[in-house]
């Protein structure tokens, strides 16, 4: 009756299924330059939980890392973590530069645990152009090269645009949501191991930003929801 | 009125047994586990509201069958030690967040005539309980002092009161007492909590602010309809939903002589209701669906009304007078009768009206109280309050559909008209307004609400605590415009302090109900809202905020601090400067080397 997200994903029909069996592949160019792949409004993920985690809905799609491996998006990179999660894409000439550089003062803030308990995941918006490579190259001119428990990947266009609308980082106005340089400038962090989740505007006041991870990672999981 | 019946498969109506459960040993109350009952397949009631991309929830009931539930009265209790004391002081074990200063008689803003020997003090516990939101389902939820709605409470004017508040939940917690004019500790800034096991002294003067300094009260500034609720920032929204509300009414002397002369019923009486408007959604086992990760507004599809879905009220052939409260996350109302019948709307947010106005369906969004009169006298025997907004997600109402608008609860009229009913009428006088004139005006401020790559920005900027972003000049007046150019979304602004009063929206003279006073101003989409505000008694932080509580997580806020000339806010934007005494923070929590953290 209760349907896990990460067993659910392979039923999902041939869109889903190719976009995981395609992931460490060249990623198919989406239909438009610059704008999102239109995706169905009903959001398949969204199932009854019966106390369930908010992580059974991350897709456990395939995706490529910044080192050219294929990390399954929530076993590899978020299944029993602290993380923070962000969406980027390495031709974006508007709040990319300034949410990365903010990623950096987080990292640079929580540097003894990066890598160990706390992980930042930075997802690209623009799968038909940001290759491994594209990815390596921005971190390298953004000051985020070399940095413990931090990966920038790609999925395919159909995995990208799923995992979006999870994370609530998409524009209910669908025309605003359709141009890529309206793209989510939010921060999403949580404990997968606590079940809380929040979201803050990445370039929001460090401290607020540290504090209110420190709130959510810490507190005990809800008895309510 | 076609009223779907679904299966009754479920047990009587069961009436909450809150008397009970308030008074459960804690062992006994964290031993509560969701209770699970299978209905069956689900069926999907047509009342259920429209359609979103979100689960239904999936049990069958029969709406309109359990009786309206009305939160008792608070009674007070003596508090040990007293609020105050050294032993009750900022960083004790028994009130670790301390009380406001303005406590102390030699605190300046404390004035002569406070009445100190009239305190009242309360206790309330945030405790973990389950409610019965459908008949049979217990839902996992903490209410104040295990309820929902919270216990309410009746307060005279200049007879102060301590509510000590223990957070038992296991989220950081913050009351507001909305509507209320209180010191900056006990006024519920996000970030001066109840951690979780702590305890503070929420100190109320219930007092109004004065007509100048020094001078009188200005009794145009007494509320009637007051709510308190969670204000914790990153869990407002999830507080909200383990329904943390409740009522607080405040009753003076122009009140109590508009009751005696039988104008309005007694305070609190049988003829005077709150009822809270909220919605939920609820999993197969009885939990809330939530989803932490929807920050447009949450959208339940059972419409509570003071914590359960679809009741019923029986109601004499008079006047009733009830304290609507939109209590929602994100969902906006309008309200109508279902035969069409007239309100009377006496009363915005807090304040009465300076008389009485007449009105067929009103606006109803989260934060937002109507005072409303709704006669009886020739009602048919069952008569359904409805919603007539359409609602699919939480950027907004879609459209007022008045022809099908939906019922939300039901009324059975009883008996004979009841004589000497009480005379509010249209156009009766209630309480007098005194408009702040623009000669008064010091200084105008532009608050613009963006949303910009899934954020909100006000004046293009973010929410820092540290920071405060307007200094109005202590018991001055101002112009604020509120712009909403975030497209279609609503924001409902809440003004923490005191009454501000719109003067344009739009450009156009506003209605009659929302001439006067209200401490929320509803940004429609694409809606500029002009007012005018005092900034009396109290220095801050205090906050401003859109009340769609997705939205204020994520910080669609900002904060004012009013000064006396020559005294700057210590909020410059650098470092987090408000003395541990104000926050009720100890000092050692504040502590930050590296400039990080700022609570
Ligand atoms: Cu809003």
């Amino acid at each position: 009756m209760h349907l896990n997200l990460r067993t659910f994903i392979s039923g999902m029909g041939p869109l889903f299924l190719a976009g995981a069996v395609r992931a460490a592949e060249a990623p198919a160019r989406p239909a438009a330059k610059g704008s999102y792949p239109r995706a169905n409004d009903v959001n398949p993920y969204l199932k009854h939980r019966n106390n369930g985690l908010v992580s059974d809905r991350f897709p456990d799609a395939v995706v490529t890392g910044h080192d050219d491996r294929s990390y399954r998006f929530y076993t590899d990179l978020i299944a029993g973590k602290m993380v923070f999660i962000n969406f980027m894409y390495v031709r974006c000439r508007g709040i990319c530069a300034g949410n990365t550089e903010a990623m950096c003062r987080i990292h640079d803030a929580l540097k003894p645990r990066m890598g160990k308990d706390v992980f930042m995941v930075s997802l690209s918006v623009d799968p038909a152009e940001d290759t491994p490579e594209a990815l390596r190259f921005y971190m390298e001119t953004r000051e985020a090269k070399g940095r413990a428990g931090w990966t920038f990947a790609v999925g395919t266009p159909a995995d990208t645009e799923v995992i979006r609308r999870v994370f609530g980082a998409y524009d209910p106005d669908r025309k605003a949501d359709e141009v890529v340089t309206n793209h989510s400038g939010m921060l999403t962090f949580g404990n997968d191991r606590n079940n809380r989740w929040a979201a803050l505007p990445t370039v929001s006041n460090l401290g607020q930003v540290l504090h209110s991870f420190d709130n959510i990672t810490r507190a005990p999981r809800s008895r309510y929801i | 009125m076609k009223q779907k019946t679904v299966k009754a498969n479920v047990q009587n109506p069961s009436r909450r047994s809150f008397l009970t459960r308030s008074l459960a040993p804690m062992a006994g109350v964290a031993a509560l586990a969701p209770f699970v009952k299978t209905f069956g397949k689900a069926a999907r009631p047509e009342l259920l509201t429209d359609p979103t991309n979100l689960p239904p929830t999936p049990f069958n009931f029969t709406p309109f069958t359990v009786p309206l539930f009305k939160p008792p009265v608070i009674q007070p209790t003596a508090l040990t030690p007293a609020p105050g004391s050294a032993q009750a002081s900022l960083g004790s074990a028994a009130v670790y967040h301390g009380i406001a200063p303005e406590f102390s008689k030699s605190h300046p803003a404390h004035g002569a005539d406070w009445n100190d020997a009239a305190l009242k003090t309360y206790k309330v516990d945030i405790l973990p309980t389950t409610q019965q939101i459908l008949p049979g389902v217990e839902t996992p939820c903490a209410g104040y002092n295990a309820i929902w709605p919270g216990p309410t409470f009746l307060s005279n004017f200049n007879e102060p009161c301590v509510v000590r508040v223990t957070n038992h939940g296991d989220t950081e917690t913050s009351l507001h007492l909305h509507g209320g004019h209180t010191p900056a500790h006990a006024d519920g800034h996000p970030n001066f909590y109840v951690h979780p096991g702590k305890t503070r002294d929420y100190y109320y003067p219930n007092i109004v602010p004065r007509e100048h300094p020094g001078g009188p009260f200005d009794m145009s500034e007494a509320p009637s309809t007051m709510w308190y609720h969670d204000h914790g920032n990153d869990f407002t929204a999830i507080n909200a939903a383990s329904c943390h509300a409740g009522f607080h009414l405040f009753t003076d002397d122009l009140e109590k002589q508009l009751i005696a002369s039988n104008v309005l019923p007694p305070t609190y009486g049988d003829t005077d209701v709150p009822l809270a408007f909220s919605d939920r959604r609820l999993n197969a086992d009885g939990t809330q669906f939530w989803d932490p990760l929807e920050h447009d507004g949450y959208l339940g599809d059972l419409i509570c009304v003071n914590g359960n879905a679809f009741p019923v009220m029986k109601v004499q052939r008079r006047k009733y007078r009830f304290r609507f409260l939109g209590a929602a996350l994100a969902r906006v109302f309008h309200f109508k009768m279902s035969n069409n019948m007239p309100f009377l709307m006496i009363g915005n947010d807090a304040w009465l009206l300076p008389q009485a106005v007449g009105a067929t369906s009103f606006t109803l969004t989260p934060a937002k109280r109507a005072d409303v009169i709704i006669d009886f006298r020739n009602a048919p025997k069952e008569v359904f309050l409805q919603n007539a907004y359409t609602q699919t997600n939480g950027r907004g109402p879609d459209k007022i559909d008045l022809a099908n608008a939906k019922p939300v609860m039901k009324f059975i009229v009883e008996g004979a008209p009841v004589a000497n009913d009480i005379k509010v009428a249209v156009g009766t006088r209630l309480r007098p307004h005194v408009p702040i004139l623009p000669s008064e005006i010091q200084t105008t401020r532009v608050f613009t609400f963006e949303r910009g790559n899934g954020v909100w920005q006000v004046n293009k900027e973010l929410w820092d605590p540290r920071r405060a972003d307007a200094q109005p000049q202590l018991n001055g007046a101002e112009r604020w415009i509120l712009q909403n150019k975030s497209g279609g979304w609503w924001h409902p602004i809440h003004i923490h302090l005191e009454a501000h009063q719109i003067q344009k929206i739009n450009g156009s003279r506003p209605s009659a109900f929302n001439a006067a006073k209200v401490d929320t101003s509803i940004l429609e989409g694409n809606t500029t809202v002009e007012l005018f505000m005092k900034f009396r008694t109290f220095t801050g932080p205090i906050v401003f905020h859109c009340h769609n509580l997705n939205h204020e997580d994520m910080r669609m806020m900002k904060q004012f601090d009013p000064r006396p000339p020559g005294s700057p806010s210590p909020l410059t934007g650098q470092s987090f400067s408000v003395p541990p005494e104000i926050c009720g923070i100890p000092a050692e929590e504040l502590a930050d080397p590296h400039n990080h953290l700022f609570l």
